[in-house]
């Protein structure tokens, strides 16, 4: 461990409180990096030169400081970290109380040193845990197989267990950077802020094993199940949904959507289900419908659109609604949009005049003549079909492969 | 994780204020263990249609073994632990949504009252012996902290449960009767903590209630 300049001046300014004597610590060099006296510091300190030397304390006293101009009377001690010395401490100004004082100066410089290496190796496996849980989320286990069960283990996941997981999509980024921040202290305080969310979402929720990972505007719940939880899986994932709703209308203070699919048997489907939560949010966003938990298996139909390739998707739609694309300005906009709401009311003429705000018997009149004009009546199932798979993959049509590439594949 | 909880509520701010101390309280004890319980708390809509469903959802999230509900009481020296719940919403004024209930019944098939199930004498012995003052009161009221305690001693009722539950009034903070009225009774916050962290505890050590005076001549 090398002793950091700003890690010296923390043991200087605490040490300093302990006894009223200067206090100066030196590097590897000898030179002083921290002090009670600031205008000290880059100066060459004799003591801390002798002690680097032998690896014992040395004093200075009134005889041998008078030889040189800058050297005041005094005691330096080594600092040790892991049977290594990585500095020296000195002690002004050489009176007897000093010396006696300067063996548990020594002391407490090498504790803050330990204190401040295991404060350090904390924060690095958090952020190990952290990497690791986002590449679990993020990438495919197969051809890494080694690499992910070597990883789980180490951060005492069950490898075999069954994992349901819950993708919590937020109306804007919890904990924003300011621009450009790249100073420690703001760092430190985001991270901070993440670590007691992560801490208030684990106890709140109750459950043994719960992982929380956290990324920028989305923060995604892994729950462990155990056998008995398998066995009735929608009694466990609709109380964990309650549970997780109540707890997050409760702690967050922004809008948000939750996106899940089915349980993942191992830890190998983890990926795919993490994905299909994901694609469920932004499918279910681009079809702009308002509902607060979104399964995969409801956007399923739309996600398997999705992979028809765009010449096909073309001329699918354009078979089934080209009359109704090629009508003037306005009129096509009523079609499309009373053919979306009505499918989205599940085909209710009493819902979807409502939201329409017209009578139950223009909305008749524009499902006739949607027919005419397309030769699919919208209240045919059959036809219904066609008539929403035309639509939803004219609307893909229109988005650009960015926003395509999201709703596909959104990792 | 094989947890109990002890649940304390508190009210979002109402009224025009910008802080509610028993909210304050309720996040403040968040987290704190004894004996394997956890206090866990929920924030309770100032709302006469929000504020018992908030509370069932709390109910089932957390499956308490102990509910304190807490709220702010106006003019009120003490701690004041209540005794009944009415089956009245009766408002003095508008909820947060704007909404004056007048003298509605909360659950029409629901009993005329219900007792609290807090050991309320002994919880009033271990406040006061803490040196802060504490009494037993006879009325929650018809707004909203009456409602939220029918709601849940009706809610723990219908279910069955074996919960201890009531309510608790917390008088303001001294900082928010300086801009309203300075010969308005106060209590600091952290005495507010200590006394329902106390009844908590009481509840949780006590099989029978205490046999104290802790009644009213008129």
């Amino acid at each position: 461990m090398k002793l950091s300049p700003e890690l010296a001046q923390s043991i200087v300014d605490r040490t300093k409180t302990i006894v009223n004597y200067v206090i100066n610590i030196m590097d590897s060099d000898a030179v002083i990096i921290a002090s009670s006296n600031p205008e000290r510091i880059g100066e060459f300190h004799h003591g801390a030169k002798r002690v680097l030397e032998t690896g014992d304390f040395y004093i200075i006293g009134e005889t041998e400081a008078a030889q040189y101009p800058t050297v005041v009377p005094g005691i330096s001690l080594p600092i040790r970290f892991q049977n290594e010395i990585i500095g020296v401490i000195g002690i002004g100004n050489g009176s007897e109380s000093a010396i006696k004082y300067g063996s548990l100066l020594q002391f407490t410089a090498e504790l803050l040193l330990e204190q401040a290496f295991l404060k350090d190796e904390s924060i690095a496996q958090e952020h190990a845990y952290d990497e690791f849980m986002q590449r679990l989320l993020k990438e495919n286990f197969t051809g890494n197989e080694d690499y992910f069960l070597h990883q789980a283990k180490l951060h005492h996941l069950h490898v075999e267990s069954p994992y349901f997981i819950a993708v919590t999509h937020l109306e804007k980024n919890l904990f924003p950077l300011s621009e450009g921040s790249a100073y420690n202290s703001d760092i430190l305080r985001y991270e901070r802020s993440i670590e007691t969310l992560q801490e208030t979402f684990s106890y709140r929720l109750t459950i043994s094993g719960l992982h929380t990972v956290f990324m920028p505007s989305h923060l995604i719940f892994m729950v462990p199940l155990t056998e008995k939880e398998v066995d009735d899986a929608p009694a466990f994932i609709s109380k964990f949904l309650n549970n997780l709703d109540f707890v997050l209308s409760q702690t967050l203070s922004m809008s948000y959507c939750i996106g899940y699919d089915c349980i993942a048997t191992t830890m190998r489907e983890i990926h795919t289900v993490y994905n299909h939560s994901l694609s469920a949010i932004h499918i279910s966003q681009f079809l702009g419908r308002s509902e607060h938990r979104i399964t995969f298996s409801d956007v399923y139909n739309e996600y398997l659109l999705l992979e028809i390739p765009s010449t096909k998707r073309k001329v699918y739609y354009e078979n089934i609604i080209c009359n109704l694309l090629n009508e003037k300005e306005g009129s096509r906009e009523q079609w499309l949009t009373t053919l979306e709401v009505f499918f989205a009311n599940n085909k209710s003429l009493v819902k979807t005049s409502e939201q329409l705000f017209i009578h139950r018997n223009s909305l008749l009149f524009r499902l006739n003549r949607i027919h005419a004009l397309t030769g699919f009546h919208p209240q045919n199932f059959k036809d219904a079909m066609k008539l929403y798979n035309a639509l939803i993959l004219w609307k893909l049509d229109m988005l650009s492969p960015t926003e395509l590439e999201l709703l596909f594949s959104p990792n | 994780m094989a947890t109990k909880n002890i649940l304390i509520t508190g009210y979002e701010p109402f009224g025009g204020d910008t802080f509610n101390p028993s909210l304050a309280l309720a996040q403040s004890l968040s987290g704190t263990t004894y004996k394997g319980y956890t206090f866990q708390y929920a924030k309770i809509p100032v709302n006469r249609f929000d504020c018992i469903p908030t509370m069932e959802k709390a109910m089932e999230c957390y499956e308490p073994e102990i509910v304190i509900c807490t709220g702010l009481a106006y003019a009120r020296a003490g701690i004041s632990i209540e005794r009944v719940a009415i089956n009245t919403a009766d408002f003095p004024w508008p909820d947060n949504a704007g909404y004056l209930a007048l003298n509605e019944t909360i659950d029409e098939n629901g009993p005329a009252a219900y007792f609290s199930t807090l050991p309320i004498r002994s919880i009033m012995k271990n406040i006061r012996a803490a040196g802060i003052p504490a009494y037993v009161s006879n009325s929650a009221g018809t707004y909203c902290c009456n409602l939220l305690m029918y709601g849940t001693l009706n809610y723990i009722s219908k279910h069955g449960l074996s919960v201890k539950a009531g309510m608790m009034h917390v008088p303001y903070t001294p900082d928010m009767v300086t801009d309203k009225d300075f010969t308005m009774p106060s209590m600091s916050l952290s005495n507010m903590i200590q006394a329902i962290k106390l009844a908590a505890l009481t509840a949780v050590d006590t099989e029978e209630d205490a046999s104290v005076i802790c009644g009213f001549a008129q």
